[in-house]
């Protein structure tokens, strides 16, 4: 966990600075626009963008520095997906105790964008927010690791390329658009908590299962 | 004391790299409780073969024994402390964090050790990595592999960038925590003088293939360098191991891999030859130049 974190450090830093930042232009502009007038995303949700680098860090260059330190593969997966799993906790937390934030204070002053109305996961209260959170983290950090595991294979390769290919093909075709939308609906804006959360759990195992298939192929030259 | 088991064996191991072939068909075993040398030029073969007797990397042929255990590919040996010469610690952790790190996936860390050598080796612990010199960037490997005290070290070139008297203070405190703590290190490294006195067992490695494997006392006492008229060398090394040959002139110069006993040096003395014993890195390197197996 802490040698993750001084992995990390440098990125989180970076992304604190932003969302500093963002906060204080926001505040400069509502400020001299009377308020109101400024819809803003919320700082939380700016923050939860951490994610992409732990998802893409942890895998890449951590891999061989753990190994070169004496872990064994297994420790050093183990020890990324306990790094997830508390990385997803901590934002799903941080994201309701912001949401609750602004809906009783910021939004007295502002209009703000938070994922939790967008998905609108805030219809099954805390809990349920905090369990489609931890699952839609834990589904983005799984795909990113499985990415980012397999990307000197071959099969990871042709993985990243699908990808590549398949996004602007299934957003420009409406009959796919639709299946897109679907899918998406399925998994991020299902009215199931049960079945959106189950459908996350199931599809981040399979991936993290394929970034583990990855993980015991990679060498360390 | 008794150093029948194997630690490490390897057989018939091949690696290959596309079309060249890094190491081929290599034997290798590994006793408890002895110190390796793992000789050879650079592009010999020695790092790929420490990195797949590591895991780091995944052979084409051949299989790893590590305590009796078959390395299954994708596995990682446990109880393995492998100092590479390429480190890749992190920059801006400190000292201290790396070693704090290390000391996770050892279970025989022993951190009173650790901060003995730091002092020794005058580290400051708090220095970022990024801070260090090439030669104490090794010296935080080296403090790895000796405060580890994993069953089976592997050093690869653990004195680069290290000054004469930084070198010799490492040997020193190897020696005497291997007579404190006996366990099995592999030392590979080219600088093979110095390793001489550390290391009971040598390999020499070539071209992807072990061309010795040998005591290291054995090679002392069997390697002698003959020089007198070609044919009167031609003559005593006749059914003998000559792993090396060189002519001058009417003068002949043989390295020669066998136990010269005391008519022998009669008859070597009647014949005019002179017979003389070889260091390490000439034997070394006669080795290397003659190209062939030395059994």
């Amino acid at each position: 966990m802490r040698a993750s974190f001084l992995q990390l450090r440098i990125y989180l830093w970076i992304i604190l600075g932003v969302v500093g930042l963002s906060i204080l232009s926001n505040i400069i502009v509502s400020i001299s626009m009377g308020g109101g007038g400024n819809p803003q995303v919320s700082a939380a949700n700016l923050f939860t963008v951490v994610l992409i680098f732990i998802g893409s860090v942890l895998p890449g260059s951590f891999f061989k520095r753990t190994i070169n330190l004496g872990a064994t593969r297994k420790e050093f997966y183990k020890g990324i997906l306990v790094v997830y799993m508390l990385w997803s906790v901590f934002l799903a937390v941080l994201n309701i105790l912001w949401f609750e934030l602004e809906v009783h204070f910021i939004r007295n002053y502002e209009h703000t964008f938070n994922i939790l109305d967008v998905f609108q996961w805030s219809q099954f209260g805390i809990v349920g927010m905090f369990v489609y959170q931890v699952g839609a983290y834990m589904l983005l950090l799984s795909l990113l690791n499985l990415l980012f595991s397999g990307i000197r294979h071959i099969l990871g390769i042709i993985i990243w390329i699908s990808l590549i290919v398949l996004i602007p093909i299934f957003t420009s075709i409406s009959s796919l658009r639709g299946i897109l939308a679907d899918g998406l609906l399925a998994l991020l804006f299902n009215d199931s908590l049960l079945q959106g959360f189950g459908l996350t759990v199931v599809i981040a195992c399979l991936f993290l299962a394929g970034g583990w298939w990855f993980t015991t192929r990679r060498s360390l030259v | 004391m008794n150093k029948v088991n194997a630690l490490l064996e390897c057989s018939n191991l091949t690696k290959n790299y596309g079309k060249s072939q890094a190491v081929h068909n290599l034997d290798i075993k590994l006793e408890e409780d002895t110190i390796y040398g793992l000789l050879g030029r650079n592009g010999a073969g020695k790092t790929t073969l420490l990195n797949m007797i590591t895991g780091g990397v995944f052979p084409s042929g051949g299989k790893i024994q590590i305590a009796g255990q078959l390395l299954k590919k994708g596995e990682t040996p446990q109880d393995i402390c492998y100092i590479r010469e390429k480190n890749l610690y992190l920059g801006n952790a400190k000292v201290i964090e790396i070693l704090e790190h290390a000391s996770a996936f050892h279970k025989n860390w022993d951190w009173s050790f650790a901060n003995e050598l730091i002092k020794t080796f005058r580290l400051n612990p708090q220095k970022k990595i990024r801070q260090l010199s090439r030669g104490m960037e090794s010296l935080v490997g080296n403090i790895i592999g000796l405060a580890s005290r994993a069953p089976l070290t592997i050093y690869d070139e653990p004195v680069l960038g290290l000054d004469v008297v930084m070198r010799e203070k490492f040997y020193r405190v190897l020696v005497e925590d291997y007579a404190n703590h006996p366990r099995t290190i592999l030392l590979s490294t080219h600088l093979i003088d110095e390793i001489a006195m550390v290391v009971e067992r040598v390999f020499i490695m070539d071209s992807g293939s072990i061309l010795l494997h040998d005591d290291v006392d054995n090679i002392r006492l069997k390697s002698h360098l003959l020089t007198g008229n070609k044919e009167a060398v031609e003559e005593f090394t006749k059914n003998r191991q000559v792993f090396y040959k060189e002519s001058y002139g009417k003068g002949s110069l043989s390295a020669l891999y066998d136990t010269i006993n005391e008519t022998d040096r009669r008859q070597a003395n009647k014949l005019d030859i002179s017979i003389e014993g070889l260091p390490l890195q000439k034997f070394f390197s006669y080795v290397i130049e003659g190209g062939q197996p030395v059994e």
